[in-house]
């Protein structure tokens, strides 16, 4: 009988046991799945950190009015342009001219992103980008002219590299322009984007285009250059007058830092 | 572990230091050991600081500790500040909650999913935590229907800025999170967990806060601030960690003065920038110097360290920790480790009390 008892407890036990493990088991598949859905949530978000205000992306998460989110702001605008693309399309294959267009593409969004700039989208071969978008930036002016010598810089080396390998180089046209724009989620009810809209992005493109004539690289307005640090070596344009803009526009070629000058 | 044990962290930036007196400091304090300390003993003046920023060490007196907690576990989560949120995790384990309930809580907070009080917590700890832009008289508004007082929403906003400090000290310098990340599974820390939950909440009981008479004012940033917490018990808390701060020698006054204006200047705080220039300028420096230095963070009258510090002050504003401990590892190679551990003080300090500063404007009204 005590033999019995024994045998059945130690079956109630191993039972019990049995039990426990398989809710063990079952509680830690559960975990791992709800860490790797906790993982992608956390990756999602900050993917939509990198595309619009912390601020705005919670405001969003709670109220979802995009209209209601949007806003005046001060920003700087770079707008980068290839030079010669139709010719360089012309001379290349098209697995060629894509690998080009991506070395170029990788290096400006490289230069913008380590200088807090927002690459807000690829026109074509051209770059629009924004500084102090998405978050307050006292420093924007400064972080764009630097970026766009940062992209200079590498697409110098970049062009040194294609022609090492038999293609032809590259060449960037690029203009700034500091102003207010409206910032917010602009779009179609299906697609909607981070964006600024204004003047202040038509200005860019326009002095963007003056680079050709005036046989310069960066070009930045005069709203640019009240902003600009001193050790940014500046070289007067004549003003030029531009589509949708009433007065002629006061432009300045960056040359380089006095610091990057006096090593040179 | 918790879904921040995937963000990228770099190998720690400081070297541990055995200091006797202050690990007992802050073991007297808090209640236990505590292992983060030791990474930060070459600045004596920040590990009391750390150790006396902690909501749960006194500062508190009528905002419930799991509010705080809870604080705590947002705004590490925001800052993705690997250390201080496996702290937070192995503390609410250790107080009971599951670490299934800790990952439903943390979705339904991300999601403002939570009874309204807490969700009005949540969104303004974030947004004075990012400062993008900072929390508006609405959003405190927003914790005033929700049903908090006004003692309540100085303590949230010192909760929230607590963990923003604590969270840059131990980022900037990539403390290694490992020890807490594992602690709560740890079969010893397992078996005693109610006795260490109950030692815990002892602590907090007996280290509860009342109201402190105002310490003597104090010149120098910070001291609107002190004014304006007079009668807390963050007051002589705050008194004695600006003149150990302002005291100290391990980096010029220079230097310590350009970090605090330049994240002041960052996060749109006048307050403290106008007390920088009012500084600077008892130190005998020209009146010139700072408008230069906040309008393109340079100066020629900066020396090349100078220049590298505030360059680097703005990143600790906004950040992404990998990039930001990449930043600091090049910074390191150009100071002492002192000067070093001081300078990632001074700039969590700074970010934590220009942000408290704004914040408590708007309490104030």
């Amino acid at each position: 009988m005590a033999e019995l008892l024994v045998l059945s407890l130690a079956a109630l036990l191993a039972l019990l046991g049995f039990l426990l493990r398989r809710e063990q088991q079952c509680s830690a598949r559960l975990r791992r799945r709800l860490e790797l859905m906790a993982a992608e949530l956390q990756q999602l978000q900050q993917s939509c950190a990198r595309l619009a205000p912390a601020g705005l992306v919670q405001r969003l998460a709670s109220e979802q009015d995009d209209e209601a989110l949007a806003e005046h702001k001060q920003v700087t605008a770079l707008f980068a342009d290839l030079v010669g693309y139709t010719a360089l399309s012309e001379k290349l294959d098209a697995p060629q001219l894509a690998r080009v267009l991506n070395g170029y593409f990788e290096r400006a969004a490289d230069a913008i992103g380590a200088h807090r700039g927002h690459l807000s989208t690829f026109l074509g071969d051209g770059v629009l980008a924004y500084f102090g978008a998405l978050e307050p930036n006292p420093w924007q002016c400064n972080d764009a002219v630097r970026a766009a010598l940062q992209m200079r810089a590498a697409l110098r080396a970049y062009s040194e590299e294609l022609q090492r390998e038999g293609l032809p180089p590259v060449a960037v046209g690029i203009g700034i322009h500091y102003g207010s724009g409206l910032a917010g989620l602009i779009g179609s009810r299906d697609r909607r984007e981070y964006s600024v809209v204004g003047r202040t992005v038509n200005l860019a493109a326009r002095v963007q285009g003056l680079t050709r004539p005036l046989g310069v690289d960066i070009l930045v307005t005069d709203e640019v250059r009240a902003e600009l640090d001193p050790a940014i070596v500046l070289r007067a344009m004549p003003a030029q007058a531009v589509k949708g803009i009433a007065l002629p526009v006061v432009t300045y070629a960056v040359e380089d830092t006095a610091t990057a000058l006096a090593t040179d | 572990m918790g879904n921040l044990s995937t963000i990228p962290w770099e190998a720690c930036l400081l070297e541990p230091l055995h200091d006797p007196a202050l690990e007992a400091y802050a073991r007297r304090a808090m209640g236990g050991p505590n292992p983060g300390v030791r990474y930060f003993a070459r600045s004596p003046w920040l590990v009391r600081a750390m150790v006396d920023w902690m909501p749960d060490n006194g500062l508190l007196v009528e905002l419930d500790d799991r509010t705080a907690d809870l604080i705590a576990l947002i705004v590490s989560q925001e800052n993705s500040c690997r250390y201080c949120y496996a702290a937070v995790r192995a503390m609410l384990r250790i107080q009971g909650m599951s670490e299934l309930r800790i990952d439903q809580l943390e979705q339904q907070l991300q999601q403002l999913e939570v009874d309204p009080r807490l969700a009005a917590v949540a969104r303004y700890s974030r947004a004075l935590s990012h400062c993008n832009p900072p929390p508006d008289a609405a959003a405190v508004q927003r914790l005033r229907e929700a049903g908090y007082g006004a003692v309540e929403i100085r303590e949230i906003a010192l909760s929230v800025v607590c963990s923003v400090m604590l969270n840059r000290v131990h980022t900037i310098a990539a403390t290694p999170p490992g020890g807490f990340e594992q602690l709560p599974d740890q079969l010893l820390v397992r078996w005693l967990r109610p006795v260490i939950a109950w030692s815990m909440e002892r602590h907090r009981r007996q280290h509860r806060g009342h109201a402190e008479p105002a310490p003597p004012p104090i010149s120098g940033p910070g001291a609107q601030l002190l004014a304006a917490c007079g009668g807390s018990p963050l007051a002589p808390m705050l008194a004695r960690t600006l003149q150990d701060l302002w005291g100290s020698a391990l980096l010029d006054l220079r230097s310590r003065l350009l970090l605090f204006a330049v994240i002041a200047r960052g996060l749109g705080c006048t307050a403290i920038e106008q007390e920088v220039a009012q500084k600077l300028g008892e130190a005998g420096e020209e009146a010139g110097l700072l408008p230069q230095v906040l309008a393109h963070l340079d100066a020629p009258a900066l020396t090349p360290l100078q220049r590298r510090l505030v360059g680097f002050a703005r990143e600790t504003i906004r950040y992404e920790p990998q990039r930001l401990q990449q930043h600091a590892r090049q910074l390191r190679a150009e100071l002492s480790p002192e000067q070093f551990t001081e300078a990632l003080g001074v700039l969590a300090l700074a970010n934590g009390l220009c942000r408290l500063d704004m914040a408590l404007r708007q309490v104030d009204g």
